[in-house]
């Protein structure tokens, strides 16, 4: 590029560095595919992920919270039901008050999968403990079965 | 300016067949990438059933719709098509709705409440291809701009990323304790994504040693920061380099993939176009070149 066309395109980079920060600053950060990149900026904050169990041999349901190699149920992974973990995450990180519509979501998510077997979907929260060890804990969340589906009775529920 | 302009786009020289060869692999790892995002999301988003978190055009347009029916695999059969379109040069316009429709498909697949980086850089190439479309007549401007804003982004991206952990924690960021804590959502993710999980020595090393540990995040804020060296043709290997291996240190320690960075970190970090000249040298009768001779003389 010559002299003339180099200035072009330096003002072109411009432009779009103005339609960049104009859209992120007005969209908390995040219009793809601009972003200011905050993934992990902020450090030592808990978490909240999901784990699923197959529940289908358990007589009982327990709603206590865990360490997860405590937990009932035989192995459930995602992978078997083609679903992203972070998605079902999401669920149970953002979706405040819970109403039938969300629960249905996750049902959604699930597929038939539900209708064969017995899962207890599982809210798994990291924190760092005053010693600076890391505590993981898994809080049993949603149960469903084929016809059924209980949330834990002390998780918010909008009517 | 004048400087980063010449780093970025180069000079008045005229465009070698080494150049073209490498702007050309750059246009085809870009669509490709597109292409497969487009159809792993396609099959993805008819799961969905809610829309958690709008982003971007979900703001202000409900996009629910795309998880009924087959509208995601439309979305991607257009899109794909105007990429094409945009490959063969049939209208200018073709990358820009190219772009316009991965937007469409990326609000669609993530609308749980994820926000994934994983495609933006691959979105910021395609965008500079669509602006580089409709901007310049010239072939060879076209070619040149669309690298030289990709490289632009790709520096501002890193840089800007640690900008955001130095205002979100602070100095304190690179406490290994840090570490330790995403390691463990890591590793929660795996056993419920893959029903099994187990970590490897590095990761065993890091949680028995928290110098590791703070070694590690201390080494990945520092190369983010220096991103933006990225944009000096003298730097940029360098950069490219300590990138390349800090995306390997974070796919080794929390398992995570940036693996559509890491490529084309590897084609722009280094000057390949000098090894294709000298290639291309060797045999200046073969088809490649002829058709490379062809391309040079080509415009809309």
């Amino acid at each position: 590029m010559n002299y003339q066309e180099n200035k072009k395109s330096i003002r072109i980079l411009l432009i779009l560095l103005l339609i960049h920060g104009g859209l992120v600053a007005t969209h908390l950060g995040e219009f793809w595919p601009f972003s200011i990149f905050p993934m992990f900026s902020q450090a030592g904050n808990p978490w909240t992920r999901a784990l699923a169990r197959d529940v289908s041999a358990e007589t009982s349901t327990e709603w206590d919270q865990k360490p997860i190699a405590q937990l009932p149920g035989a192995t459930f992974a995602f992978d078997e039901v083609g679903i992203n973990t972070n998605d079902v995450a999401n669920y149970l990180q953002k979706a405040g008050q819970w109403d039938e519509q969300k629960i249905q979501g996750i049902r959604t998510l699930f597929g038939s999968e539900v209708n064969r077997r017995n899962i207890m979907l599982y809210r798994v929260q990291g924190k760092l403990t005053h010693n600076d060890s890391v505590s993981v804990l898994a809080q049993p969340f949603l149960y469903m079965t084929s016809d059924t589906t209980i949330l834990n009775p002390d998780i918010k529920r909008s009517k | 300016m004048d400087l980063l302009a010449r780093n970025l786009f180069g000079n008045n020289k005229s465009e070698t067949r080494g150049e073209l060869l490498y702007y050309k692999l750059f246009e085809v790892l870009v669509i490709l990438f597109t292409v497969l995002y487009l159809w792993r999301w396609a099959e993805y988003i008819p799961k969905l059933g809610v829309v958690l978190l709008p982003l971007g055009i979900a703001n202000y347009v409900d996009v629910s719709f795309m998880f009924e029916g087959t509208w995601s695999y439309f979305n991607a059969s257009l899109a794909t098509i105007s990429l094409l379109f945009g490959f063969f040069k049939i209208n200018r316009f073709s990358y820009l709705i190219a772009l316009l429709l991965f937007h469409l498909q990326y609000v669609a697949r993530f609308s749980q409440g994820e926000i994934s980086h994983g495609s933006n850089m691959v979105g910021m190439a395609l965008l500079a291809l669509a602006v580089a479309h409709i901007v310049f007549e010239n072939y060879s401007n076209q070619r040149k701009f669309a690298v030289g804003a990709t490289i632009f982004f790709f520096g501002l991206g890193y840089t800007s990323a640690a900008i955001c952990k130095l205002i979100g924690t602070g100095p304190d960021w690179i406490a290994g304790s840090h570490l330790w804590l995403w390691m463990a959502e890591r590793a929660t993710d795996r056993l419920s994504q893959h029903g099994a999980f187990s970590y490897n020595f590095l990761q065993e090393m890091i949680l028995e040693n928290r110098w590791m540990a703070t070694l590690t995040l201390l080494f990945g804020i520092t190369t983010e920061f220096f991103g933006f060296l990225f944009w000096f043709k003298k730097t940029r290997p360098i950069a490219a380099t300590l990138l390349i291996g800090m995306h390997i240190g974070i796919l080794l320690t929390m398992n995570i993939s940036f693996s559509k960075y890491m490529y084309l970190l590897l084609l722009l970090g280094y000057p390949w176009y000098q090894l294709f000249d000298k290639l291309l040298s060797l045999k200046p009768d073969s088809i490649l070149n002829q058709r490379l001779n062809k391309l040079r003389e080509t415009s809309y």
